[in-house]
């Protein structure tokens, strides 16, 4: 019988129109997925610069030697260990890094609503060396302002105090809030 | 006289058309969304790449015996660079060392006030501005770096600061 025939054409021609479409809508989706996903993190050489450098920088802290104040970096490892370690100055050395950090970020990076960097956030993880990823929580973390998925991040990792550690500092500049 | 059958016909040739020119539309915004996202990737990796190569000249400079605190890596001692400043103004063929037309340090933190530093007023000032060759230098390159210096105390003082460089020849080129 001819109608019946032609009415299955008909459907064959949609199903295959509906396939076409569907397989382009996928790989569609897909190319954007990939990109938006290697859009959230974006690792930046000037924030790890950045990173490197200021954790050189003297504290107001002096940890063995009243004669010698301690970097950044020192402050760090030493907060790792304990975190109620106490400068010669009476002041607490983690809470000296915490101020310390924020005051240098502040004054390194435009960080605000009306700016590009909308929030940041600043993180001192210990890791293990065996690892490949940080486990433990991290025992400095500052964070400031509204952070989303688009950032730019930077990394720096310097020995741990114990055997087979190291410290990972991040800084998480947030830049669509 | 036109039969049913031939109709029929015709109205399957205009719907195969529709079917034809929706999918050439769609496949059109595709490949144009594509090309633009694909377009402003490439905008990100050139502007990425010049800032690696920003970075870079910032490095190299910053490890030049002239420039280099020899405590650490990477980091500028601040003494060293007031000093060739002061000889740079003594003696201008000194501006040829570098193929650059701008270079500066500046304090970012601690946070100080005194702007260009001058005998008069080092170290407490924020800005020391070693190479001047052009009173016009374009955009200058900067890059965060570690800045030490002695104190009265004779203790090592490293602050955070950022070196800028500039040079416009480098930059025609690029352009």
């Amino acid at each position: 019988m001819p109608l019946p025939k032609q009415g299955q054409e008909e459907l064959v021609g949609f199903v295959l129109v509906v396939v076409i479409v569907a397989v382009a809508g996928l790989i569609i989706m897909g190319l954007f997925l990939r990109i938006e996903s290697g859009k959230q993190k974006m690792k930046s050489a000037d924030i790890a610069q950045f990173l490197d450098s200021s954790l050189l920088v003297t504290s107001r802290c002096h940890l063995s030697s009243p004669l010698f104040p301690a970097s950044m970096g020192e402050l760090a490892v030493a907060c790792s260990l304990d975190k109620g370690e106490r400068c010669l100055e009476g002041t607490n050395v983690c809470s000296v890094l915490n101020i310390s950090m924020q005051e240098i970020i502040k004054s390194s990076w435009a960080v605000g609503a009306s700016s590009v960097i909308k929030g940041y956030e600043f993180q001192i993880v210990m890791m293990s060396n065996r690892t490949t990823s940080p486990t433990s929580t991290p025992f400095i973390l500052i964070q400031e302002g509204m952070c989303n998925k688009d950032y730019r991040l930077g990394e720096h990792l310097q020995p741990g105090t114990r055997r087979g550690t190291s410290l990972v500092t991040t800084l998480k500049l947030c830049t669509d809030a | 006289m036109i039969t049913s059958l031939e109709r029929r016909g015709q109205l399957k040739v205009q719907e195969m058309a529709f079917v034809l020119i929706a999918l050439m539309v769609f496949f059109a915004l595709a490949a144009i969304l594509y090309i633009t996202i694909r377009g402003s990737l490439l905008e990100q990796s050139a502007r990425d790449q010049s800032d690696e190569q920003a970075l870079e000249a910032v490095r190299q400079i910053a490890s030049t015996p002239e420039f280099t605190w020899s405590e650490c890596k990477g980091c500028i001692d601040l003494d060293k660079v007031f000093l060739l400043k002061q000889q740079i103004a003594r003696d201008a063929s000194l501006q040829g060392l570098w193929d650059y037309d701008y270079i500066a340090v500046e304090s970012v933190y601690p946070a100080r006030v005194g702007g260009e530093c001058t005998p008069a007023t080092y170290p407490a000032c924020n800005r020391t501005t070693v190479l001047l060759s052009q009173e016009s230098y374009g955009v200058a390159a900067s890059a965060f770096v570690t800045i030490c210096r002695w104190d009265a105390q004779e203790q090592t003082v490293c602050d955070l600061g950022k070196l800028y460089l500039s040079d416009k020849g480098r930059e025609r080129a690029s352009s």
